[in-house]
């Protein structure tokens, strides 16, 4: 059932239909693009296959098919049938377990379990110790007849299945009752079931699971959230429901997976991590003034006579991004006059004149320095007595900012902070002057 | 502006491995910072849960990775915490017992809520069903204010 003809445009844009086999070309429009006719799409629909044959009495078999049908094939005239016409063979039925075929038939129709294989042979066993028996039985005393007389409704249950199943639960009430009774056996079947198989099934499923894993090259130092959209393409992902199960059994995985030689880790105390930690936690509460970084890059920077601020850029262009001066200083314009007015000091004066510079400046402010000193004598008191190495620049600007910090420069003292003449020294030096200055009061 | 860490100590042998996660967890958080926020009020607070849920997902990759999975050192560990790619204080709550799940550390924080108990997740959702039940109405609570969570108890 293929497509016969394709449509193309001609030159002229008029449509013709070309078809496939003949290979004629027409104007004409066909009356179907397709092998046979009407249909434009192939039937969905498709003839059960048979997926287990059991073999009763005198060549029939019971077939069961892949939708779950039921029904009977005789094998000498390759009959197949609705109905169990040999009495010997319904006989013989009517004695085996019901609920395995019921199991049998739920397999068939797609019921998820990997015993099936091991109920079949065990249904075929079955069979054949009960020809044996029968044959033994009717040897002796015709007993089968009246075994099966006293359960009839079993035989006549089986014998109605076929038809209820086929024909879309047929109208019968009695049948329908039958028939839904059967439904219902079915439905329980999978839950009483489920728990006892699936503890025989927990480690096939682990072991499929944990292959998939490996398959798609899961990453055991990941984490589930990640690697499951790796693998939950895959059919066997959902073998296993629950999300959270499967995620143990990934962090099971990835345990094993890692191999480490588990000797027990010491635990770590988060609270009080290490001494180091909780002092940058203080640390972090240092806020740097807004021209602190960009006038550190400037003190940093090469300055001849004829730079400006484009120069001072182009140059530190990694330090501008690392400092964020952007966030600093949010306007350009305002770097550039700030800048600029820096550089006049740097190129005009030497070091020794830009600490005068420094010392000067402080000195004007000195009354708004004192009062705010007043409140905060004794912190500073242990913090100018703190050592800073001389060589951990880390170490050197955190002190500063704790200086700056408590003269209250970013509070009440905007002025000065603002004021170029007040980054005209670099970190280190700043701080050693500020600290002269600040211990000559304390 | 916060201060700018010039100190920072490189990572500890074996952060190559975790690295690829760790960015895709930071690609996932800026996700979210790009995302058009929505314009109702009542669900102004929803970047926010975003957010801290991938927080809370970050912090127990790290948790699972040392405590779990022993796939990281010690050394590691402890330079992962310092540098913030988990939140150490929820991780501490994690190892007691009754805060195995627990959300974000505000959810139990008694004095910052209205009544002075903890958040409505950390009730059970069985214990919330057995209340309506008995009210004889559904279960109300479906995400909390504070961090979007559905239930953190640990028997849930």
């Amino acid at each position: 059932m293929g497509r016969l003809w394709t449509t193309f445009t001609a030159p002229s844009g008029e449509k013709y239909y070309y078809n496939l086999r003949t290979k004629e070309s027409t104007w004409k429009r066909p009356e179907s693009f397709y092998e046979d006719g009407g249909n434009k799409r192939p039937k969905l629909t498709r003839e059960p296959e048979p997926f287990y044959a059991i073999p009763l009495v005198n060549d029939w078999f019971l077939v069961i098919d892949d939708i779950g049908g039921k029904y009977y094939f005789d094998s000498s005239t390759e009959e197949a049938s609705w109905t169990l016409e040999d009495p010997e063979s319904a006989e013989l039925l009517s004695t085996i377990d019901k609920n395995k075929i019921i199991l049998l038939v739920a397999i068939a129709r797609g019921y998820n379990t990997n015993v099936g294989d091991r109920v079949y042979q065990e249904v075929i066993d079955d069979l054949k110790a009960l020809r044996k028996g029968s044959a033994v039985e009717e040897e002796g005393e015709q007993e089968g007849e009246q075994e099966s007389e006293s359960i009839p409704s079993e035989s006549e249950e089986e014998e109605k299945r076929p038809s209820g199943l086929i024909a879309g639960y047929s109208s019968s009430e009695e049948e329908e009752n039958e028939i839904d009774s059967d439904v219902e056996k079915l439905n329980n079947l999978g839950d009483d079931d489920l728990p006892k198989e699936n503890h025989e099934d927990e480690s096939q499923i682990r072991n499929d699971f944990f292959q998939l894993l490996q398959r798609h090259q899961c990453d055991p130092y990941s984490t589930w959230s990640i690697q499951a959209r790796k693998i939950q393409e895959d059919p066997l992902f959902y073998r296993i429901t629950d999300d959270s199960i499967r995620e143990s059994m990934f962090e099971e995985w990835c345990e094993k997976a890692i191999n480490r030689t588990t000797n027990p880790q010491d635990l770590v105390d988060e609270d009080n991590l290490d001494d180091d930690s909780r002092e940058e936690e203080e640390e972090d509460e240092l806020e740097p003034l807004p021209f602190h970084y960009l006038a550190h890059i400037v003190s940093k920077a090469n300055i001849t006579p004829s730079t400006i601020f484009q120069d001072i850029k182009d140059q530190n262009k990694a330090d501008f991004k690392k400092y964020k001066i952007k966030q600093f200083v949010k306007s350009k314009s305002q770097q550039e006059t700030f800048v600029s007015k820096l550089l006049f000091y740097y190129k005009k004066f030497t070091l020794d004149e830009r600490k005068e510079i420094f010392h000067d400046l402080l000195e004007s402010h000195s009354r708004s320095i004192k009062k705010n000193l007043e409140q905060e004598s004794e912190s500073m008191r242990s913090t100018l007595s703190e050592e800073a190495g001389s060589n951990d620049a880390y170490a050197i600007e955190t002190k500063l900012l704790k200086m700056e910090n408590l003269i209250g420069l970013a509070r009440d003292m905007e002025e000065l902070a603002n004021d170029p003449k007040y980054y005209v020294l670099g970190i280190k030096d700043k701080m050693i002057e500020l600290m002269h200055y600040l211990t000559s009061y304390i | 502006m916060p201060r700018i860490r010039t100190n920072k100590k490189s990572a500890p042998e074996g952060f190559a491995k975790i690295e690829p996660t760790l960015r895709e967890f930071e690609l996932q958080l800026r996700e979210v910072e790009q995302s058009k926020s929505s314009k109702l009020s009542s669900r102004a607070n929803e970047e926010l849960w975003q957010i801290l849920r991938i927080c809370h997902e970050r912090s127990r990759y790290v948790y699972t990775l040392f405590y779990k999975r022993h796939a990281i050192s010690k050394q590691l560990y402890e330079w992962l915490l310092r540098e913030k790619y988990a939140d150490k204080l929820l991780i501490a709550k994690w190892k007691k017992q009754g805060y195995e799940k627990l959300c974000c550390m505000r959810c139990i924080q008694t004095s910052e809520s209205a009544h002075g108990n903890s958040c409505i997740c950390r009730v059970p959702r069985a214990q919330l069903e057995l209340e309506a039940q008995k009210a004889g109405k559904a279960v109300g609570f479906q995400q909390c204010v504070h961090c979007g969570c559905r239930g953190c108890a640990s028997t849930d």
